[in-house]
């Protein structure tokens, strides 16, 4: 139960990072050029 | 308190986001250079996040009270295992996706000559990288000994960081604006300010504070029981249920100490502690052979569980030497002489290796105690439980409203998950169950 926490909390971490910098990479080629 | 624990989660998570995004996203800011595909950008993005959640290992593995509290020790450690196969896999998929789309900048050189060094730094972190998970992953199958692994693991994960940052100075995009070379500087001196702080100032600081073992009991089921003092200072305050690092056999700055709950009170005047430790064939076996009179040293207090709220009823579940943290919780409770109901289910082999059983006998007549012994092995004549303890066994000993009593559980791994879902089957709300895992070093 414990470590489904924890493994919960990777996946949200995971999803984030990868949103953001997909975000990222939006911002940089889409308007700061 | 719940609510409160909350709120501690959701602030040290956004921190924890924040210092993995932050420095990604100053790269945004001032004069940048012409951008490059979306791909491209995609790419390094991930292998910057990458690198900053590797430096942040540090960070959770650096025993900070504050931020393990609300989860729990063993949270944290099986996080820092799972998001450093998350990390890594950023990390190796950054240049995946530059062949994938075939970017310039990593179009063939013709002769090793040519390859630029910060190439040579990148080659190099990843390679350190699949070696510090690999050696992590499958140690034991490996046979590598813990504490030759643990320095390994340290040095792999420097080499990985260092190579990393050193291949986005090399590589001179982004990081050849000097302010945010800097930054990444600085978030390279803060990551191994954290390594410092848990393998330096912690040891320098429990130098100052050693224990002295005064007495060690003999406890029944091949169990020793080791009471320490402070040597020269007043001890820690520690909470019922918590453990602290024990480094027995060398110096604190011995990269290995093992957690162990404390079994005495709360209470216990002039800051002693005791802790009672099984023989379970480990380095375990030595711990018999500790003689009074020997200087040890202690980092504590450590954990989340703890006794619960006053008025409900606690109901305390024990496998084996999962009894420690649970006789601490009773011995305190007897101590502050708190009248809460409190039904022990303790679960062991056979009727002579239950620790401490003379004492909960004792016990029961001073606090508000009911004890259902649970024996796989049980004797000729046997009357109470045997077996494993399940969900009908709740129904026969505990009053029908399951779901407001609190719930604390310790002892190996099988037993509490299958207790766990016993809890769940009886509808019992997840915030009403405490538990915590030793088996996560």
């Amino acid at each position: 139960m414990r470590r489904l926490l924890a493994n919960r909390l990777v996946v949200l971490t995971g999803v984030i990072v990868v949103a953001l910098s997909l975000l990222f990479a939006w911002l940089r080629v889409g308007s700061l050029h | 308190m719940q609510s409160q624990d909350l709120a501690r989660k959701a602030i040290w998570s956004a921190i924890y986001l924040l210092f993995i995004l932050a420095p990604l996203f100053a790269l945004l800011t001032g004069t940048l250079p012409p951008a490059r595909s979306f791909g491209t950008e995609f790419s390094v993005a991930l292998g910057y996040s990458g690198l900053a959640m590797m430096g942040l290992q540090f960070g959770l593995t650096a025993r900070f009270r504050h931020v393990t509290e609300p989860w729990g020790e063993d949270v944290i450690y099986h996080f820092h295992r799972r998001v450093s196969l998350l990390a890594v896999g950023l990390v190796v998929v950054h240049p995946l996706i530059l062949f994938a789309i075939r970017s310039d900048k990593l179009a063939m050189p013709e002769s090793l000559l040519e390859v630029p060094w910060g190439a040579w730094f990148a080659f190099l972190s990843i390679g350190a990288v699949i070696v510090l998970v690999v050696t992590a992953l499958w140690r034991q199958q490996l046979k590598i000994p813990y504490e030759l692994w643990h320095l390994s693991h340290i040095v792999l994960a420097l080499t990985a960081i260092f190579g990393g940052v050193l291949h986005m100075i090399g590589w001179g995009f982004y990081l050849t604006d000097p302010f945010k070379r800097a930054l990444w500087i600085c978030m390279t001196i803060f990551w191994i300010a954290l390594l410092l702080y848990v393998r330096l100032f912690k040891p320098l600081f429990m130098l100052r504070r050693p224990y002295r073992v005064t007495e060690v009991r003999v406890e029944r089921g091949d169990t020793t029981t080791l009471v320490m003092d402070p040597e020269g200072h007043a001890g820690f305050r520690f909470k019922p249920g918590q453990f602290g690092w024990l480094n027995v056999w060398g110096s604190p700055f011995r990269i290995t100490g093992h957690p162990f709950s404390f079994s005495s009170s709360a209470e216990a005047a002039n800051g002693r502690v005791e802790m009672t430790i099984r023989n379970l064939g480990d380095f375990t076996s030595k711990v018999k052979a500790i003689a009074a009179g020997q200087r040890i040293y202690l980092d504590g207090p450590y954990g989340a569980f703890t006794i619960g709220h006053p008025t409900d009823m606690h109901v305390l579940i024990a496998g084996g030497i999962g009894i420690t943290p649970m006789m601490s919780m009773i011995r305190t409770l007897t101590d502050r002489g708190d009248k809460r109901p409190l039904v022990l289910m303790y679960g062991g082999k056979t009727w002579d290796s239950l620790t401490f059983r003379e004492e909960l006998e004792t016990l029961k007549t001073r606090v508000d105690l009911r004890i259902v012994y649970v024996l796989s092995d049980p004797p000729e004549g046997w009357n109470g439980e045997t077996g494993r303890i399940d969900a009908a066994m709740f129904r026969r000993h505990l009053p029908p409203e399951y779901a407001d009593h609190e719930y604390f559980i310790c002892g190996p791994d099988p037993m509490m998950d299958a207790i766990e879902t016993a809890l769940g089957e009886m509808k019992v709300p997840r915030v009403r169950y405490h538990s915590e895992r030793y088996s996560f070093v």
